[in-house]
């Protein structure tokens, strides 16, 4: 008994000085939180919800009228610079002015600088931004651009790096936001898991992010940004999943219903047509998943599907068809889901849908062309564009049309034009 | 005393075993005794071996069972049976041991054994059971009443004579005192003695346990362990357990800069106490003290750039414990155990803005519900 007793006072004795001398703990950090915004990870909306599965055999797509004449009046806006690229522009719906991203490299420079620059609804140069960021070697970039109702621009600029095969990949998305003047405002934030973003400015203020990540996604996201801080990200964004392009097109209804356009399939059995199918997915202010609906037909492989929507919420849909690559189908969707209208196009290599928010006005970009739907499907008018435009000159062009008007960026070309009516 | 058909009032035959046993310690060591009594109904033969002299002596054990067999008459063609006995120290924990055979004096046919034990300081404790068996086992129905008044009588006397200083406090209760046998039931006109399972108060023996425990995680865990606990002197033991806790999800504050939902947290304890029954015999309630020492390992997988520390937890504890021994190696047992925590650690992380936030913070004490089988060795 008197050696359990020494062994318990010694015990005692033991624990009291580890009490006394340190053994008390302290702040034992886990570790920390990174500094970028995970996009691969559902967060503040209703995650886990389903959306409605939509369903739905559409109209056959009739052909668009021939080609009526060429768009008129071509307004090349003003250059920030000789030999800049326009990567992405904006028009906003209320003023016409337009808000332009440019690749910019110097006769010396061996690298470009990106610049955000403001135009006049003439095409006079506002102003321009400091630089963004830089283009590298080996590396690659893409680039967004959204204004939201408060006039504030954001920018996205996906880069992924790597100076060789043999060290892993480095990807960063970054939103830069800046005011009318083109000063920065707020915090850049970062991102993971997102690559080529497609950025929406909504009407509240605040933009919607979409996209997926690079190569293999398993699933797409969408987020909104409000004052550079993440409202909500979802990640029930269907997308077809492995090495093949997914998200291509976002839109956002002034009622804060967002769509999405995504490849939902890469199916191919190794011989015979590579099928490939596009879908919408919609969601509401909140970030709940509301429908999704794939769309009749097969696409053409190796085009992305385009997505254009009214204020309403309708939306209008745009891809390549066939096996010949010269031939595209562009679809009218309503808010809910109901297939409308569709046309088809002849005219090559790609197609790009805009809808014109208060009227509804589809134009859809193909090749060297312009088709132009109006709302209800009636009419479907081609036109061409002359590659040999004019020169900005305020005092000649006539009132700026929102409906009418057409702002053309392509290469180092950054031009107005006008649908004949 | 626990052999359940020898369950009897017990004070007078104590009191009058440690009498008897004053008178007995003159003996030799150890001695013979033979005695046919009854003529042709038995025979006995007693020893008591070095160690065992406070046990009941031949002759007075052949008086008492002559006694307890009184002028019953024997049973047409019963045979002469002859019963020896042995009595000696035991390894403790217990004290003393009794062994009994029972033949048939003719053909030295083995009819059955016992074997009594005791943990009590005074082998007299074990003499009204003694004196049960062998009766019993000449004739089946002798105790079927319990030990006469007589024979009760005095042997509590024979405890009472033995004086103060020497006889245990009549309050305590009798250590226990447990009987084996090998059953003769099965032979037609032999004595049958409702006799339990031993019942090993004190013995080395090992354990799995299932338990619930609190303040090792932010919430209630479930874990298993296993250890084993070793003897010591005077109903004293020595345990070691082992415990592994369930890994547990600690879901942190939802932020958009997490890179999953939560951590992990896993944890694994060692403990060593000492235990003494407080009351109780084979349904027992006992207490233990002791020390105990943990790791916790935190798994920060939604953090970008994660630590993961190890951190250890220790402090004494007390715990308290209920078993049922259930079969004669099988033990089942129930408990809670605190243990006080020598070190407050406050788990935390950085949020992107690099400010601290906790998710887990343990509390003083950490508890464990647990429920075991152990077996003996």
């Amino acid at each position: 008994m008197s050696d359990v007793k020494q062994g318990l006072v010694r015990i005692g004795v033991a624990a009291l000085g580890c009490a006394l001398v340190g053994c008390s703990g302290a702040e034992v950090s886990a570790g920390s939180e990174g500094d970028a915004i995970n996009l691969n990870r559902c967060y503040g909306a209703d995650c886990g919800v389903h959306a409605q599965s939509l369903r739905g055999s559409g109209a056959d797509a009739i052909p668009c009228g021939g080609v009526v004449g060429p768009l008129e009046d071509p307004l090349i806006f003003e250059t920030v610079a000789e030999g800049a690229q326009a990567l992405a522009a904006y028009e906003a719906p209320e003023d016409g002015t337009v808000w332009a991203l440019h690749s910019v490299r110097g006769p010396n420079e061996s690298y470009a600088h990106i610049v955000l620059a403001r135009y006049a609804s003439d095409g006079a140069l506002l102003a321009t931004s400091d630089v963004i960021a830089t283009e590298e070697d080996h590396t690659f970039l893409d680039a967004a651009l959204a204004v939201d109702s408060t006039g504030e621009a954001t920018v996205g600029l996906y880069t992924s790096y790597a100076p060789n095969a043999d060290v892993e990949l480095r990807e960063e998305l970054t939103l830069f936001g800046f005011d009318r003047e083109l000063q920065p405002v707020g915090v850049s934030r970062t991102f993971r898991g997102m690559a080529s973003p497609r950025l929406v400015g909504g009407v509240g203020g605040g933009v919607w992010l979409a996209g997926n990540a690079f190569g293999n996604a398993a699933h797409g996201a969408i987020a909104h940004i409000v004052q550079h801080e993440p409202d909500w990200i979802q990640t029930a964004v269907p997308t077809a999943g492995q090495s093949v392009d997914g998200l291509s097109g976002l839109t956002v209804a002034d009622d804060g219903v967002a769509a999405v356009v995504a490849r939902l399939n890469p199916r191919w059995s190794g011989e015979g047509p590579n099928v490939v199918k596009l879908g919408l997915a919609t969601f509401d202010v909140t970030g709940k998943p509301l429908w999704t609906l794939e769309l009749p037909g097969d696409y053409t492989p190796g085009f992305q599907g385009s997505l254009g929507g009214s204020a309403e919420g309708d939306l209008v849909v745009a891809g390549m068809v066939g096996e010949n690559n010269d031939e595209s189908v562009v679809r009218w969707i309503s808010r809910s889901g109901e297939l409308g209208w569709a046309y088809s196009l002849k005219g090559g290599f790609g197609v790009d849908v805009e809808v014109r928010r208060d009227s509804g006005r589809a134009f859809a970009s193909i090749g060297s062309g312009l088709a132009v739907i109006d709302a209800a499907g009636e009419s479907c008018r081609q036109f061409s564009i002359s590659l040999s435009l004019g020169t900005a000159d305020a005092a000649e062009s006539p009132a700026w049309d929102p409906d009418a008007e057409y702002v053309l960026a392509t290469g180092g070309t950054l031009a107005r034009l006008r649908v004949p009516e | 005393m626990r052999a359940g058909g020898f369950e009897r009032p017990r004070r007078a035959a104590w009191a009058l075993s440690r009498a008897l046993l004053a008178l007995a310690s003159f003996s030799p060591a150890a001695v013979w005794a033979e005695e046919p009594v009854a003529g042709d109904r038995y025979r006995l033969r007693w020893e008591r071996e070095g160690g065992a002299e406070s046990c009941v002596s031949g002759a007075v054990l052949s008086r008492l069972l002559a006694q307890v067999l009184g002028a019953r008459p024997s049973k047409a063609g019963a045979p002469l049976v002859l019963l020896e006995g042995r009595a000696q120290p035991a390894p403790a924990p217990l004290r003393f041991s009794m062994r009994v055979t029972v033949r048939d004096a003719a053909s030295n046919e083995l009819f059955g054994e016992r074997e009594l034990t005791t943990a009590d300081a005074e082998c007299s404790a074990l003499t009204p059971a003694l004196l049960l068996v062998l009766a019993m086992s000449v004739d089946p129905d002798a105790g079927r009443d319990g030990l006469p008044a007589a024979v009760e009588n005095e042997l509590q006397r024979g405890n009472q004579e033995r004086g103060p200083e020497a006889a245990p406090p009549v309050v305590a209760p009798p250590a226990a005192t447990v009987a084996t046998t090998t059953p003769l039931a099965s032979e037609p006109g032999r004595p049958t003695v409702a006799i339990e399972p031993p019942v090993k108060a004190n013995e080395p023996h090992i354990f799995g346990t299932l338990a619930v425990a609190s303040e090792i995680m932010p919430s209630l865990t479930v874990g298993a362990g296993f250890g084993a606990r070793l003897p010591l002197r005077r109903q004293w033991s020595l345990s070691f357990s082992l415990f592994g806790w369930n890994p547990q999800a600690v879901t942190l504050p939802d932020s958009a800069f997490l890179d999953e939902d939560g951590v992990q947290l896993a944890a694994g304890q060692l403990a060593a106490s000492l235990c003494r029954p407080l009351v109780g015999d084979r349904l027992q309630l006992g207490a233990c003290a002791g020390f105990g020492a943990g790791l916790r390992w935190v798994w920060a997988r939604a953090l970008t750039n994660e630590n993961n520390p190890t951190r250890a937890f220790f402090g004494p504890e007390l715990g308290l414990e209920g078993s049922w021994r259930f079969a004669s190696s099988w033990l089942l047992s129930a408990g809670a155990t605190s243990q006080a925590q020598l070190r407050w650690d406050r788990f935390t992380y950085r949020d992107h803005r690099d400010q601290p936030r906790t998710w887990f913070e343990p509390g003083p004490l950490v508890s464990r519900f647990w429920l075991s089988l152990g077996a003996s060795l």
